[in-house]
């Protein structure tokens, strides 16, 4: 098939991008959306231009580095897949296809379609870990987790880092992405040591980084190539109670 | 104060306010209906000062921190796509500021009006008037579209399957009120 690309260039974090038209020529539905950027920016290289800098690592939708807006949509029109395992049948011949970066404040572009989510790792440093006892390993099932707290904290956990709820949301809040961190850990008990604290830093750490406020557009989930839901971020709400509770000094 | 400071606090603050307005909100329709040109309540007391201080409380936290909100939120998406398709996202849901600001407008109109006759009018008599009072109300049921599923997600109430349920009800009980003013300006023209 062909092709009709509308991509986002932009040299550098300080230049002035614009959306740039290629086409992109036969085209097999069986590829996925990257390898069909490598055969653009193959072409590209041949003929001497710059091709077009994206960011992908694992390409099996588990790393959450690939990362593009398509067509309005991050991740694309398919749902929960991440831009990597997106194929080509999911187009016709002749289309056209806007692709962007992921837009934030807080996710500054640094090339073209590649932009900077490292304020996603900060805010997990802010209070995405637990405490541990040093010294040997612990022996198996020596904290006993009901199955159901068990699934919950592992659908948490599926969350991949990449930034999609962000660029998705009409706030580019950070909202589903803590929630499922912090529901990640709430609900198993290792966490429980700085469940307080954390949901109160996390979220701080949020808007600090730049990331707005979430007013339950819920456009997160439907663009989460790992399916997170809103349920998170109501389970965070229920954490943040918990702890202005509790905290008393946070008062 | 963590309510004050932290974004979940205040959205929790908003949301709570929020829905204290809209108790006042089916009251202020009940006390329409059977007891139709007044407000239903004695003219004095400690419960009517209360009420009218929970109110005004309410009103003032819910505007300021609902704006503060949204200019963070500007702030935090300065570069707009040149193609962007809402999967989830309602008009109701996108406009809560503007909605907000227009009931925030009449509610003032309709207090010098109703309450302290400085303005003239009521919608008995004037078409004009009886307009206002329309499109106020139908701004009202678009924020509240939005507004009354929202609460039940920020107070944490919210599970996979409540989801539907919740934005049934919070949608429906928008329908009713709407419906339910309407009807008073209906019956009172004809
Ligand atoms: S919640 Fe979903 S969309 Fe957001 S960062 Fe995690 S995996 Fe990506
Ligand atoms: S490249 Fe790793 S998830 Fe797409």
């Amino acid at each position: 098939m062909n092709l009709t690309l509308f991509i986002w260039r932009q040299k550098g974090p300080d230049k002035k991008g614009r959306l740039e038209q290629y086409e992109a020529k036969n085209i097999s539905a069986e590829m996925s959306f990257l390898e069909m950027l490598d055969v653009v920016n193959e072409g590209l290289i041949k003929k001497g231009d710059e091709p077009v800098a994206f960011d992908h690592d694992c390409r099996e939708g588990i790393c959450g580095m690939c990362s593009q807006v398509i067509n309005g949509v991050p991740h694309g029109p398919q749902e929960k897949t991440t831009v990597c395992q997106l194929h080509m049948r999911n187009f016709k011949d002749g289309d056209s296809i806007y692709i962007e970066p992921l837009r934030a404040r807080a996710f500054p572009v640094i090339k073209d379609l590649i932009v900077d989510r490292s304020a996603l790792d900060r805010v997990i440093q802010s209070g995405g870990y637990i405490s541990v006892h040093t010294g040997g390993i612990p022996d198996a099932n020596a904290i006993l987790i009901p199955k159901e707290n068990a699934e919950t904290a592992m659908d948490a956990a599926e969350c991949i880092g990449c930034g999609a709820c962000v660029a998705a949301c009409p706030n580019g809040s950070a909202m589903l992405f803590t929630a499922a961190k912090v529901t990640h850990l709430a609900m198993l008990p290792q966490g429980k040591i700085e469940a307080a604290r954390r949901v109160c830093v996390m979220t701080d750490s949020m808007m600090n980084e730049g990331f707005g406020n979430c007013s339950n557009h819920y456009e997160c989930q439907a663009v989460c190539p790992k399916g997170i839901k809103v349920q998170f971020i109501a389970k965070l709400n229920r954490e943040f109670i918990k702890a202005a509770i509790r905290r008393r000094g946070g008062f | 104060m963590l309510f004050f400071r932290n974004t979940v606090g205040r959205k929790i603050v908003i949301a709570v306010t929020g829905q204290l307005m809209v108790v006042f909100v089916v009251f202020h329709l009940l006390g329409n209906y059977f007891n139709p040109y007044s407000i239903n309540l004695p003219d004095s007391g400690v419960l009517l000062w209360m009420m009218r201080a929970v109110m005004l409380i309410s009103f003032f936290l819910h505007t300021f921190f609902s704006i503060q909100g949204e200019l963070e939120n500007r702030r935090a998406k300065p570069e707009a796509y040149a193609v962007k398709k809402n999967l989830r996202a309602t008009f109701a849901g996108k406009t809560m500021l503007w909605t907000g600001l227009l009931i925030a407008a009449y509610i003032i109109y309709h207090v010098l009006q109703v309450k302290f006759l400085i303005l003239e009018g009521s919608f008995q008599e004037g078409y004009v008037v009886a307009a206002v009072y329309v499109a106020a109300l139908a701004t009202l049921f678009l924020h509240l579209y939005h507004g009354i599923a929202g609460f039940f997600q920020t107070m944490g109430w919210n599970s996979e399957r409540a989801l539907p349920v919740i934005e049934k009800i919070g949608k429906g009980l928008a329908v009713v009120l709407l419906a339910g003013y309407i009807s008073i300006i209906i019956f009172n023209r004809i």
